[in-house]
């Protein structure tokens, strides 16, 4: 069952990623080349105005996308373990639109800019969106059942999140651009305050591991091997709402990168979680990269944003998915 | 007495079986409605009597401005929420029994989110391209042919209920990627009417609008009624409604076409309605269960009823803001349903 | 009076229906037994249309029963599958009333006759103190005969049921069976996929035995139910007894472990 560790594959992955991140800070709405990237990087000169472009705006950026693909290819695969159910996705499932909504409400709410209390906006969100679609799911939720309830729940935060933003006028325009999930807004002001969260969920996934692999076998079988089926769910959900609501808090909610990179990752080093709950932020950080260049080339010099590039790649996908699956 | 109510009896001479308690239901439903249908001509920024109503109405007295107001700003309007809500209603109830899924919604198939997208597209690339008349028919066109690219992408041999829905899913969300790229980059003062046209509001209706939401409804509305029997065998499962001699994939595909047609009609005339197509089938459905003789027009009054308050209460809450009646509705019945479906999660 | 020629079915590249050709007797009683998995589902269901075989023929009265409309079709084969839903909101009334589609339409949507059917067969189901309860608040049994008084009120010549027998327990199930062998005396052909071997030998007058989607054996229980046929269908060692009170032969089977036993108690 374990193939071992499939070293070419992992070399490839670390590669890609050395080289999407190297592609992400060269081009732009000005192209800057490699070299020039390179001794950005090892040998920073204050006064070279391209050294400065790439420090100052697109290295956070590179940051912020590997941070969020990580984040929610990590939320994604442990949405689908728990689940058991190839179709989840934080977006999908509604949770990105429930901690859109918080930190909407937060926007509003609160005063100023004290940008420190929106993750605990975001992760509010995410939890009760986690919750509404597990009670409308039911007791044995099978894949369509949770799909449908997600979309609905997606469906009633988009409603009330349109009906604030019409209160609103003014909030209208700035936050247009951040519910269709846009990497550019953190911008230079990295939120540090992020990162115990981020590193706590992953925490949380890593401690879970052994339980999500034991689970694969089925709940019953899992039981009766000493696996605390509580425990486990308990933490699988804090993990995801901590992820998620992380990622949005970032970059607004980005749809599908959940969905797309367990399955890319199953493909490439099989289905033991342990290497997979390492595979899936690499390939979630390389997939969100590389969407991002796709958005800021396509119509260079304007931008699109990111959640809408990987809706358009993840909504073939998906479909795809669903016809080969369901005979 | 309740035993008399609840039995299917007969009339006799009549062809047909039914309870009374559903026909009580019904009539109650309908002086609900009428009720709701007076509180909302006489609200508004102009607000008018009942007796200043009856005049504008039957009698040659009332002031010009009375009548204006309410012949064609109030009665157009009401009009359409009550056939708007029917429609959706119906579409509901009609994809939630074609894919024996309560969680089904009528934009399922994609309608919604193809004539959203067809009518974002005219609105905000090319406000000069068509005449304001033909509008609600190039949405209607958009949203037909989403659905049938899904309904083809997901065909096997018959509508397999599974795929329809999770393909759906899939094609929406993309389409509603489309929807926001549209959205983000438009022209601030068409995306806001795009906006407001997409949730769901009647602030622009007219006559003629009214017009061919009546025909839509008729024709693809009213022979549902008659089909309660085919909808009934087909909940007790596909094999069983075969071999009792009912065309299957036939009965299927023609039920969906009349729920696809009911639903782009509706967004076409009055924008996006998803909730009333959730919502009303199950307020329905605790009355009646899955009997869809009494369903289906309950189901119909019901959504009639919720678009008609959500439409009054979208305009009189906070005046002169104008909430758009679907997220009225939707805000309204969600958690309803949430409670609803919640407390059934067994099942 | 049904016939089933060279009938040829493939699911995924395997073989379900290997050319098979039977008559089905009218106005007896035929159970089809099998192995898990060797066609008897899917036999039933192309007799009764729901499938379409790749090749071959049903008769039905001499005639391809694929020239029937779906509605003429209903008025003569009834079919039980072994699946139902139970929708909420029905009562047992409605859902026998519903038995009766074939037979109505558009603008007769109920008559006297239609009436009259339902009340006989839920006289024969014996389902009368059952009308008013919900499909939901039923037992297992229950249910069932629900199913069946809906089955009986479409009022067709021939009854198709796919293991009726399953969620019932044991005396549900001799129920059942006699109800079965009622209608064969009222002179309806019943076709009926049975698991329980013993059973079908009992009850049955023709018994077709389906091996790997073949024919393997058609006759009466005396002339078919042979040690040879048994092992042959269900890879099963078993001995024939011939019940003293009703003269049907009963399947036992061998026990090797225990034949151990005994032979060791019997050395010592």
């Amino acid at each position: 069952m374990t193939g071992g560790w499939r070293w070419p594959i992992w070399l490839s992955i670390l590669v890609g990623v050395g080289l999407a991140s190297t592609l992400h800070l060269a081009v732009g709405a000005k192209s800057i080349p490699w070299n020039d990237v390179w001794q950005a990087l090892l040998a920073y000169d204050p006064t070279n105005a391209d050294h400065s472009v790439i420090r100052g705006s697109r290295l956070p950026r590179l940051w912020v996308a590997m941070v969020v693909g990580a984040c929610l290819g990590l939320a994604g695969t442990v949405m689908q373990a728990v689940g058991d159910n190839p179709l989840a996705d934080p977006g999908i499932l509604g949770i990105n639109s429930g901690a859109a909504l918080f930190v909407v409400i937060g926007l509003l709410v609160l005063p100023g800019n004290d940008m420190s209390m929106i993750p605990l906006f975001a992760f509010s969100g995410a939890l009760v969106a986690a919750i509404g679609v597990m009670l409308l799911a039911g007791r044995t939720p099978n894949p369509v059942r949770l799909t449908l309830s997600g979309a609905m729940m997606a469906a009633l935060f988009g409603a009330i999140t349109a009906i604030l933003l019409l209160l609103d006028q003014q909030g209208l325009d700035s936050l247009r651009r951040w519910l269709t999930g846009s990497l550019g807004i953190s911008g230079s002001n990295l939120p540090t305050w992020l990162w115990p969260y981020v590193a706590a969920g992953m925490l949380l996934c890593l401690v879970n591991v052994r339980a999500l692999n034991a689970y694969r076998l089925g709940a019953q079988v899992a039981s009766s091997m000493g696996v605390n089926l509580l425990r486990m769910r308990l933490l699988s959900l804090v993990a995801v709402v901590l992820l998620s609501g992380c990622a949005v808090a970032l970059a607004g909610p980005i749809g599908f990168v959940g969905l797309v990179v367990p399955h890319a990752a199953r493909l490439l080093v099989g289905h033991d979680l342990r290497q997979l709950l390492l595979a899936t932020p690499l390939l979630g950080g390389l997939l969100l990269v590389l969407a991002d260049v796709v958005a800021r080339t396509l119509v260079s010099p304007y931008e699109l944003n990111t959640g809408i590039i990987t809706a358009l790649i993840g909504g073939p996908v998906f479909v795809a998915l669903v016809l080969r699956k369901l005979k | 007495m309740s035993r008399w109510l609840t039995t299917p009896r007969r009339c006799p001479g009549l062809p047909w079986v039914g309870r009374p308690i559903d026909v009580l239901a019904a009539l109650a439903l309908l002086l609900v409605l009428t009720g709701l249908t007076l509180y909302a001509a006489s609200v508004g920024s102009y607000t008018t009597s009942i007796t200043q109503l009856w005049q504008s109405l039957f009698s040659a007295e009332a002031t010009a401005a009375q009548a204006n107001v309410l012949w064609e700003l109030r009665l157009p309007r009401i009009l359409l929420a009550i056939l708007g809500g029917a429609a959706m209603a119906l579409a509901g109830v009609l994809m939630q029994s074609l894919t024996r899924n309560p969680l089904a919604a009528p934009g399922l198939v994609g309608v919604e989110a193809g004539a959203s997208v067809t009518m974002l597209l005219i609105l905000v690339l090319w406000p000069q391209a068509l005449p304001l008349s033909l509008y609600p028919l190039a949405a209607l066109l958009g949203g037909l042919a989403v659905a049938l690219f899904i309904v083809a992408l997901s065909w096997r041999g018959g509508i397999a209920p599974l795929r329809l829905i999770l393909v759906g899913v899939g094609l929406t969300a993309m389409l509603g990627a489309v929807a926001d790229l549209l959205i983000t980059y438009g022209n601030i003062d068409r995306v806001e009417s795009a906006l407001m046209w997409l949730g769901g509001s009647l602030h622009r209706s007219d006559w003629p609008q009214v017009q061919s939401l009546l025909i839509w409804l008729l024709v693809a509305g009213l022979p549902l009624l008659f089909c309660h029997r085919q909808l009934n065998l087909l909940q007790l499962g596909e094999g069983v409604a075969l071999s009792r001699g009912l065309n299957t994939p036939l009965i299927m595909l023609l039920l969906l076409l009349c729920s696809v047609t009911l639903t782009a009609a509706t967004v076409a005339n009055i924008g996006v309605m998803t909730f009333v197509g959730l919502v009303a089938p199950h307020l329905a459905r605790q009355l009646c269960g899955d009997r869809h003789g009494a369903l289906l027009p309950l189901s119909a009054l019901f959504g009639a009823v919720l678009v008609l308050l959500g439409d009054t209460l979208g305009r009189a809450l906070l005046p002169p803001l104008q909430l758009p009646a679907g997220l009225v509705v939707a805000i309204i019945g969600a958690p309803y349903l949430l409670v609803l479906l919640a407390r059934q999660r067994n099942r | 009076m049904l016939k089933a020629m060279g009938l040829q079915l493939q699911f995924d590249g395997l073989k379900v229906l290997d050319d098979i050709s039977l008559t089905i007797p009218e106005g007896c009683f035929t159970a089809l037994i099998g192995a898990n998995g060797c066609g008897k589902t899917t036999l039933l269901n192309v007799l009764a249309r729901m499938l379409r075989p790749a090749s071959g023929d049903v008769l039905l009265q001499g005639k391809p029963h694929v020239q029937l409309s779906r509605r003429d079709l209903a008025r003569q084969i009834a079919l039980l599958p072994q699946r139902t839903a139970s929708p909420a909101g029905i009562t047992v009334r409605e859902l026998v009333m519903q038995g009766r589609y074939p037979w109505q339409s558009w603008w007769q949507q109920w008559s006297d006759a239609d009436q009259q059917a339902v009340d006989r067969a839920v006289a024969l189901a014996d389902v009368g103190k059952l009308l008013d309860r919900t499909l939901t608040s039923l037992s297992g049994g229950q249910l069932q005969r629900c199913w069946i008084a809906m089955t009986l009120a479409q009022e067709t010549p021939v009854i198709l049921l796919d293991e009726p027998t399953t969620f019932l327990d044991i005396a549900h199930q001799i129920a059942l069976l006699e109800l079965l062998a009622e209608l064969r005396d009222q002179g309806r052909t019943v076709v009926a996929v049975l698991h329980d071997l013993n059973q079908a030998a009992r009850y049955a007058d023709q018994l077709v035995m389906l091996r790997q989607g073949k024919v393997h054996a058609q006759g009466t229980p005396a002339e078919i139910f042979t040690p040879a046929n048994l092992k042959a269908v269900f890879d099963l060692d078993a001995h024939i007894l011939i019940d003293p009170h009703s003269g049907d032969p009963l399947c036992v089977p061998a026990s090797p472990a225990r034949i151990r036993e005994l032979d060791s108690q019997v050395a010592l």
